[in-house]
């Protein structure tokens, strides 16, 4: 998305290795670089966690708050989710003109509320507290701080971490009763004012996104910045898979083509790719199947992980 | 010129039943999870069976590089204008392919602000351009990067150094699939402009559902309606089973140049939803063919490109004739 020209021999080269299996920062085509993730990296929000992709790469920040609305009349059952997807102008080195920035974070905001809403991974009802008066909104912003490469993943990733570990207050509805201009009082309490007590989004099967990028013949996963330039990947597919393995939706970026005939299996090449992705992210933000953690995580965990394999850092809840 | 408000009436287009592979259907025999093709209940609420396109009416009989496509309810009109200079970067080696897509302000069940109302932002972007109304929404950006990354791979750019190609798609009105609508519109138009293209790309939307949550039988419907796609068949209310899958697909060489998926879809109803909107895409290259051929022989000469190939090719005239042998092979008949 975010690219620079490149000869017509760099680009050969690239094709060349990826061919062979060796791509220009050795690795081979299924491996992503090295994940961090920091969770409750924003004190003053309600959930947030930072995703570094590589060596500082790529830097996505994804902060979730919550505030009461009144619902609309169509679905005043129903919280809403609203999303923001916006690339820092520190991401930008290429001087992108100001239209085309905005269309990138069009393209990036749709593409991922797409895979988000529709996959139904929140539940809307769940957020309202008294049907037709108060309801939950999320906002939840992300912010691309550092672009080389692969972004949709990096915004799926963090968005994942900050929704998953964040955590509302309480609140109880109350209602019965009148008020002194005889209207029955329709309000709310919080349970408790304990922050140990806040409850987590109602979220489940949350997707992540795995961009598949055509390079040649061959598919790669998790492009830097220097195979993402302009004439080296000649397709991308997004895929966006949740934790049962189900495809929630596909995006397709660049202007190529993928053949036909393969067009289904691509799309479940991405499935145990984004599998191993999701336990790694899941055991870095302390939430494995076992267990689920309620409540909010004091300090934060950091997880170093290595392409294909996940170690716990040694500076744990700094 | 017919206009927009007064539009022939497509006729009912006569869909054979889809032609899959024996591979395919032996493998179904076997699986029995698959709906057959002659499943009588599998009706739809304007009576199509799953398998069957809406009345598809094309128009390329209006001013040179325009194509209006009618699918029924979804009206969409495009106009390609170029190659003309490009003026953003003074050299290329290859043409850049742009889209502006917009819906215009009646298409929608919720009337769009146009921009010029008080309050509102100013109106139109940068360089002006057609459409107008205002600032592009999110989704409408989003849909004019679907449709321009669909396109790219089938005009022959490099021919077009230093230039630049605008596409203008206008939304007339609107009830499910105006995306693909607007993809194979857009194709039109480029060939009716005279711009040197691979090919043809066509596209089509499926839903798929189930119709109780796992159970692993899949029921996929062609060319859905807004309401098809949004309601109970959709499925996508609360993490169900069920979602939307649009392809777009350049027949020529194979390759699909786009496809969109909103909802969730197993392996098995997304493998079938694939395979059925590429079906479905191939049912609409073949109309749009059928068309623009019918066009070449009306026209003669004709405007832009065209000019001086008022006759059918050789091969066009083979391709013609063995169409007319085998009518079953051709889905679709357009008047």
């Amino acid at each position: 998305m975010l690219s620079q020209a490149r000869s017509r021999t760099e680009l050969a080269f690239m094709e060349a290795g990826v061919e062979q299996d060796v791509r220009a920062d050795g690795r081979r085509r299924v491996d992503y670089r090295d994940i961090s993730v920091t969770v409750d990296v924003v004190p003053s929000s309600h959930g947030s966690a930072r995703v570094i992709l590589g060596h500082d790469a790529t830097e996505v920040l994804a902060v979730v708050k919550a505030d009461l609305s009144q619902p609309s009349y169509e679905r005043a059952r129903c919280g809403t989710l609203e999303l923001n997807v916006e690339v820092s102008p520190l991401a930008l080195l290429y001087k992108e003109t100001g239209r085309e920035v905005e269309d990138l974070n069009a393209e990036l905001t749709t593409a991922f509320e797409s895979f988000l809403v529709e996959s139904g991974a929140l539940d809307m009802e769940a957020l309202c507290i008294t049907p037709g008066k108060y309801a939950w909104t999320i906002y939840l912003d992300v912010i691309v701080l550092e672009g080389q490469g692969n972004i949709l993943d990096a915004v799926s990733l963090a968005a994942y971490a900050a929704l998953r570990t964040a955590a509302l207050p309480g609140v109880d509805a109350i209602s019965g009763g009148l008020d002194s201009a005889n209207n029955p009082i329709e309000d709310f309490e919080l349970s408790s004012t304990d922050i140990l007590d806040a409850k987590p989004l109602p979220v489940q099967n949350l997707p992540i996104c795995i961009t598949l990028n055509r390079i040649g013949n061959f598919v790669v996963v998790d492009t830097a910045a220097e195979e993402e330039a302009e004439g080296g990947v000649q397709a991308r597919l997004t895929v966006a898979v949740d934790e049962t393995g189900h495809i929630c939706g596909l995006y397709k970026g660049a202007g190529g083509g993928f053949p036909v005939g393969e067009m289904h299996t691509l799309a479940q090449h991405a499935v145990p790719i984004a599998k191993k992705v999701l336990e790694g992210l899941k055991a870095a933000i302390g939430l494995t199947d076992k267990k689920e953690k309620k409540g909010i995580e004091k300090g934060s965990s950091k997880l170093r992980c290595e392409a294909g394999t996940w170690r716990r850092d040694a500076c744990v809840g700094e | 010129m017919y206009n927009c408000y007064t539009p022939r009436v497509a006729t009912k287009t006569q869909v054979s039943t889809l032609q899959t592979n024996s591979e395919i259907q032996a493998q179904r025999k076997k699986d029995d999870t698959g709906p057959s093709p002659a499943r009588s209940e599998s009706f739809r609420m304007d009576g199509r069976a799953y398998n069957q396109l809406r009345p598809v009416f094309i128009d390329l009989n209006t001013a040179s590089g325009s194509a209006y496509l009618e699918m029924e309810h979804t009206k969409v009109l495009v106009a390609v204008y170029g190659p003309k200079a490009r003026q953003d970067v003074e050299f290329s080696d290859e043409g850049k392919l742009i889209c502006d897509f917009r819906y215009s302000p009646f298409a929608l069940r919720a009337r769009r602000p146009t921009g010029k109302e008080k309050g509102g932002r100013e109106g139109g972007r940068e360089g002006g351009g057609g459409g107008g109304g205002g600032p592009q929404r999110d989704e409408e950006r989003a849909a004019s990067r679907t449709v321009s990354q669909a396109l790219e791979a089938s005009v022959q750019l490099a021919k077009l150094p230093k230039s630049v190609v605008e596409v203008f798609v206008l939304v007339l009105q609107t009830d499910g699939g105006e995306v693909g609508a607007a993809i194979s519109c857009a194709s039109l138009a480029l060939a009716e402009a005279g711009i040197e293209l691979f090919g043809l790309v066509a596209s089509c939307e499926v839903v798929a559902f189930t119709p109780s949550e796992g159970k692993r039988e899949w029921r996929v419907r062609v060319d859905p309606t807004a309401a098809e796609e949004g309601g109970e068949e959709g499925g996508r209310e609360g993490g169900k089973e069920g979602g939307v899958v649009g392809l777009a697909l350049m027949p020529v060489s194979g390759e699909v140049t786009q496809v969109w998926q909103k909802g969730r879809l197993d392996t098995r109803g997304s493998e079938r939803a694939l395979e059925m909107a590429a079906d479905g895409a191939r049912m609409v290259h073949a109309l749009m063919r059928k068309r623009l051929l019918t066009y070449m022989e009306q026209e003669g000469g004709g405007e832009g490109g065209w000019g001086g190939l008022g006759e059918m090719t050789r091969d066009d005239r083979a391709m013609r004739a063995q169409d007319e042998k085998h009518p079953e092979s051709v889905d679709g008949d357009v008047k």
